[in-house]
Order: C-alpha cells, then sequence, then structure tokens
C-alpha cells in the first residue's frame, strides 16, 4: 500500500499496518493529502441535504396526495348519495330540518289486546 | 435477523445522504429512501451479519438511484446548503461540490459517495457494487484525486479555516 493509499484507509477506519503509516505521515505530501481528505469531507458533508433539513419542509407531492384523497373522498360520497336512489329518510338516516319521517305502519293499541308473540302461531 | 424497523433506524439517514447525493434532489431521495425500506421489508430473506446487511440495503439504494437516472425522471439538481450556523458552505461551494461529483465517472462517484455521504467499508461498499475490495480502493482513489483537483481552491479554504476529524458516518 503506497503513501497515500495508506493515509486514505486510515482516514476511512480501515485497519492500515502502524509502520507503513507512520512511515508515509513522515512525507509532507501525506501530511498534505490527509489535510485534504478531511477538508474535502467536510465540504461533501455540510454541503449536502440533512434528514432533518428535508422532513422540516412539508412534501410538495405529500400535500398534493392528501389533498386529492380529500377532494376524491368527498366526491365519491355524494356520487354514491345521488347512485342510491333513496329519498332523505328512507335509508334509515336523519332527515334535515327536524321533520320526523312519515310512519310507514300503524299500531293501533287496543285495550286487553295480546301484544306477545307465539311460535305455535308462526311467530306473528 | 434483523427485522425491517431496526434496519430503517439504523440505516435511514445514511440512505439518505447517499441518495440525496445521488439523484441531486431530496424530495426524489425521500421517496427513493421509503422505497428502498419497503424492499427491504418485503424481502423474504436478509443477509446475516451487520455488515452483509448494511451492503445490501445500499445495494438496493444504488439500484433504485440507477434506475431512477436511466428512467429520465432526474430533475435539476437541488443544492441544500447547511442551515447550521456552524456549516460554512457557501451558494458558490456546494455547487461546486455538486458540479464536481457529477464530473465523475459512474461507479467512482457510486463509491465514493458510499463511503462519504453513506460512510460504508470499503468491504461493504465492494459487496454493495458488486466489485473488488481493491477496486474500491482504486476507484476510491481516483475520485479523490479528481476532487481535490477540480474543488483546489474550496478545498484550501477548509484547511485554512481548519479541519477537524469527522468520521463520515456522523
Amino acid at each position: 500500500m503506497e503513501g497515500f493509499e495508506v493515509v486514505a484507509a486510515f482516514v476511512d477506519g480501515e485497519r492500515v499496518d502502524a509502520q507503513t503509516l507512520k512511515a508515509a505521515l513522515a512525507q509532507p505530501d501525506a501530511r498534505d493529502y490527509l489535510a485534504e481528505l478531511l477538508a474535502l469531507r467536510e465540504l461533501i458533508g455540510h454541503s449536502g441535504s440533512s434528514p432533518a433539513q428535508v422532513a422540516a419542509r412539508p412534501s410538495r407531492r405529500w400535500l398534493i396526495g392528501a389533498a386529492a384523497a380529500v377532494v376524491l373522498s368527498l366526491g365519491s360520497g355524494y356520487a354514491l348519495g345521488l347512485g342510491s336512489g333513496l329519498a332523505p329518510g328512507q335509508d334509515g338516516s336523519a332527515v334535515s330540518g327536524g321533520v320526523a319521517p312519515q310512519p310507514t305502519r300503524v299500531i293501533e293499541v287496543a285495550p286487553g289486546a295480546s301484544y306477545v308473540s307465539s311460535v305455535s302461531q308462526g311467530g306473528r | 435477523m434483523a427485522d425491517g424497523a431496526s434496519l430503517f433506524i439504523e440505516h435511514r439517514d445514511g440512505v439518505f445522504r447517499y441518495l440525496c447525493r445521488m439523484v441531486g434532489h431530496a424530495e426524489d431521495a425521500r421517496d427513493l429512501t421509503q422505497e428502498v425500506f419497503l424492499r427491504v421489508a418485503r424481502a423474504p430473506v436478509r443477509p446475516g451479519e451487520p455488515a452483509e446487511r448494511r451492503a445490501w440495503v445500499f445495494h438496493i439504494a444504488r439500484n433504485l438511484a440507477l434506475n431512477h437516472a436511466r428512467d429520465g425522471r432526474r430533475r435539476p439538481a437541488e443544492v441544500v446548503i447547511d442551515v447550521d450556523p456552524g456549516g460554512r458552505a457557501t451558494q458558490e461551494t456546494a455547487a461546486a461540490v455538486q458540479q464536481a461529483l457529477a464530473a465523475l465517472e459512474d461507479l467512482d462517484r457510486d463509491v465514493f459517495l458510499l463511503r462519504e455521504s453513506a460512510g460504508l467499508s470499503y468491504d461493504e461498499i465492494a459487496r454493495a457494487c458488486e466489485i473488488s475490495a481493491d477496486a474500491v480502493r482504486s476507484r476510491l482513489h481516483r475520485a479523490r484525486h479528481t476532487l481535490r483537483v477540480a474543488l483546489r481552491a474550496p478545498v484550501s479554504e477548509q484547511i485554512a479555516r481548519g479541519v477537524r476529524w469527522k468520521d463520515s458516518k456522523s
């Protein structure tokens, strides 16, 4: 391993032969190289995005997706309501305006009548 | 066997940093990072050793970045400056760095970024890029030489300001 390579490997955290490293660092060129590698590393690190920086900014794509999902769900809900063909109140939902729904069956209560169903009579 | 969640926690930042540099756009990098870990989660078999798993995750990231570039979905590179008051990079320097990286040969750039942005070891880079460790060493050396020449002025300025020991993983 030549002088520059051993310095680079050392900077990169690789295991190197100590004697080779000592010999390399005795050379001014290798010492310059060491400083340049560290400077280059700082430049690369400082001029790049960090996850925290990007995470702090809302993703435009995400916002568009979320907006599209909201519009789609509102639109499909409206379309389903139209397609069901039910008048307000017929599907069991509350009718707006506070008006009670029309009765579908009227049961009259008469004195002495039994309202208990019996199985032998067909449960009716 | 590590599960997808632990791999995500362990490697999310490194994958994101690497992809940011590879695709040149933070939003695309974030989408691709999500895709990487979706694939990791879906994969039935994961390599056993931590170094192998790391290399495997970055192998997926690299393939996605290459596909992204091939699909022509590249947008103009966005240069994001470190807003930390301690950060000293200027817009000009950041643009110069981006330009110098773009001028590297593709595999040299991959190797360099896997080392400097993701902090992979030579063996891990070799696995991720499917080349030998010697090839990693020589490509890294060539990339650094090219970058030192291209970025001579910013490197000198950085040296004048001072350098500190910094592990590329951090």
